[in-house]
């Protein structure tokens, strides 16, 4: 049986296709909980700190722990549970996944010793974008294109809020447009992903 | 095949999940299955997660083989038809 050029292209793009729709599926349900969670810790963090700017360090300090902890247990549940998939080396990939995230702070660490920003709100976009760079990254090398798109969102949303907001109201901006953007993307996979879980049978 | 090409080598995807994500029947998408898996290129894994019964798929590396040549098949269809046409002109 001859295939036509056109058939073919045909069945190559619905290839590409359905490979990202699963690569983006997979990962949005693995992903949707754990932007949830950091969502509203970002939100808190920086209302908090504009009522109580003397008190940031100690308000960042506490809900990053949260989110921290937060992020691990959603992890190992999700690892338990498998509802979208699961992996042989369950191990394995979580100690890439941890491998990964302490690089990026240990070189984040690393960067701000070299470049010492001058101020709270230099710190603060600094960490942003550093983290939102690691978001971009798994975007383009696991293919989780959301990833890519909400880790440019919120890096441009930072800079809007570093360079044109007035820097008396970073906070108050940062935290419906960072944690928003987190706080929403979490919510829609999370969403999509108990859509595609359910167990209702033909 | 292209669903679980795209997973990672040690991953493997839920019954219903994968169900759901391409909008088939249980019967559709087990006929499928079945003989993807009589041909060698898909492994099923029948388990128990939290006392639930429940199926996982993945591709083989057979399977993954077998799909590379298909799209490197497809491609070459279209690399053909481009140069004839090219001829032509």
């Amino acid at each position: 049986m001859e295939i036509s050029r056109e058939e073919a292209q045909r069945s190559i793009a619905e290839v590409n296709k359905v490979a990202s729709d699963t690569a983006r599926s997979v990962a949005g349900a693995f992903a949707g909980p754990t932007l949830i969670l950091w969502g509203v810790v970002v939100i808190a963090a920086y209302i908090g700190t504009h009522f109580f700017m003397r008190l940031a360090w100690h308000i960042w300090m506490v809900l990053d722990g949260v989110g921290l902890a937060g992020t691990t247990l959603i992890c190992l549940a999700q690892f338990r549970r498998a509802k979208a998939t699961r992996y042989q080396n369950a191990g394995q990939v979580g100690w890439r996944i941890l491998c990964f995230w302490s690089a990026i702070f240990g070189y984040m660490f690393i960067w701000l010793y070299l470049m010492k920003p001058r101020n709270g709100l230099e710190l603060n976009a600094f960490i942003v974008t550093v983290i939102m760079f690691a978001y971009v990254m798994m975007g383009l090398y696991e293919g989780a294109r959301f990833l890519l798109w909400l880790g440019l969102a919120v890096t441009g949303l930072t800079l809007v809020g570093v360079y044109i907001i007035p820097h008396k109201f970073y906070c108050l901006w940062m935290a419906p447009a960072a944690g928003g953007a987190l706080l929403l993307t979490g919510v829609y996979y999370w969403l999509r992903a108990k859509k595609l879980c359910r167990n209702s049978t033909n | 095949m292209s669903s679980l090409v795209s997973l990672e080598q040690t991953e493997q995807i839920d019954f219903s999940y994968l169900r759901n994500l391409l909008k088939l029947t249980d019967g559709n998408l087990g006929a499928h299955l079945s003989k993807l898996e009589a041909a060698g290129y898909i492994k099923i894994e029948k388990t128990f997660v939290e006392r639930k019964p429940r199926t996982f798929i993945s591709i083989s590396g057979r399977g993954r083989d077998a799909f590379a040549e298909h799209i490197a098949a497809l491609k070459t269809i279209m690399k053909s038809s481009k140069e004839k046409t090219a001829q032509r002109k």
